[in-house]
């Protein structure tokens, strides 16, 4: 894990975390709706960048592993969600947050998605899920 | 020793002498005093003469003013007429006039209508003025406590997301073994 607490050592990187945040926060928003939808739903586009099962466990739906990543991270997500809105509506975000609600965010869209963190990025979530959020 | 009005007073300070300027301040406002009672005891004076001025004139067949008229019967060409001095007369009225502008800095500080309005007018600003520093007092101690109540704030949030951070390695195990 990364020194959270480390301050942004320029604007430009602080910026880059700011617009990465509202791309991985968008991308929950999305899943969380996601999982709120019936499986008989789903379409073929929106299954398949979905793991078919955990490493060594069972088939799994992806609404259903959706669900489960739901009831785990719903505290990860009220924070991220909180850190986005503040930072939408000009309140007060302090480099702590920012740098642990990113890193927080690109860890919980890789366990939904069944990646490693170090492939989450803003342009990888756009072009992966980018479609999967256009089905919706 | 007669004490100086406040707005009077010298206000003392660490480095100046501080005797020195409350001597000079004393010395000020006795003179102001005296110089009080002189222009009141003047105006008095002039009063009282403006009276004694009309009750001769009016009592007495002295302090008359006189005109002289073209006579229209007798053998004088010109009879004096006399009466007694009115208040427009030059005497009298440059007597009020000098009691008028001896009791002028009192009439304004007093009783003269529209100049009281104006003293109490002052009094009122500065009730506002007092009442505008104590707000501004209020404001800058409330803004204090917000900021205060910020710092503690992102301080509490920052150490959530901290502490959630910490909690992924575990989580992201669960949720692979949970399925």
């Amino acid at each position: 894990m990364p020194d959270l607490a480390r301050p942004y050592s320029s604007e430009a990187e602080r910026a880059s975390d700011r617009e990465a945040l509202l791309v991985y926060s968008y991308a929950i928003e999305s899943l969380t709706n996601l999982a709120e939808q019936p499986r008989s739903q789903w379409t073929q586009e929106q299954v398949r960048p979905f793991p078919s099962s955990v490493e060594g466990g069972p088939p799994e739906h992806p609404e259903q592993r959706l669900r489960r990543w739901l009831v785990l991270y719903t505290e990860e997500i009220n924070v991220i969600r909180d850190v986005r809105n503040r930072l939408v509506h000009r309140g007060t975000v302090t480099d702590p947050e920012l740098r642990g609600a990113t890193w927080i965010a690109r860890q919980i869209l890789s366990t939904a998605m069944g990646v490693l963190p170090s492939e989450v990025e803003p342009r990888w979530v756009q072009t992966r899920l980018g479609r999967l959020f256009v089905d919706m | 020793m007669a004490h100086a009005p406040r707005g009077d007073q010298a206000t003392p300070t660490a480095d100046e002498g501080q005797p020195t300027d409350l001597a000079s301040g004393s010395q000020t406002a006795e003179k102001v005093s005296r110089l009080t009672k002189a222009r009141r005891a003047g105006a008095t004076t002039l009063l009282l003469g403006w009276l004694v001025v009309i009750w001769v004139s009016f009592q007495t067949p002295y302090l008359h003013t006189c005109d002289d008229q073209i006579a229209r019967v007798g053998d004088v060409a010109l009879p004096r007429s006399c009466r007694p001095l009115s208040i427009t007369d030059g005497p009298t009225l440059a007597l009020l006039v000098g009691a008028g502008v001896l009791l002028f800095p009192d009439l304004s500080a007093l009783e003269i209508p529209g100049v009281l309005r104006l003293e109490r007018q002052v009094k009122e600003q500065a009730k506002r003025q007092e009442e505008i520093v104590a707000m501004v007092h209020r404001l800058e101690v409330a803004q204090h406590q917000e900021v205060n109540v910020y710092a503690d704030v992102a301080a509490a949030d920052a150490a959530k997301v901290v502490e959630l951070a910490a909690q992924q390695e575990e989580k992201r195990h669960l949720f692979g073994s949970d399925a």
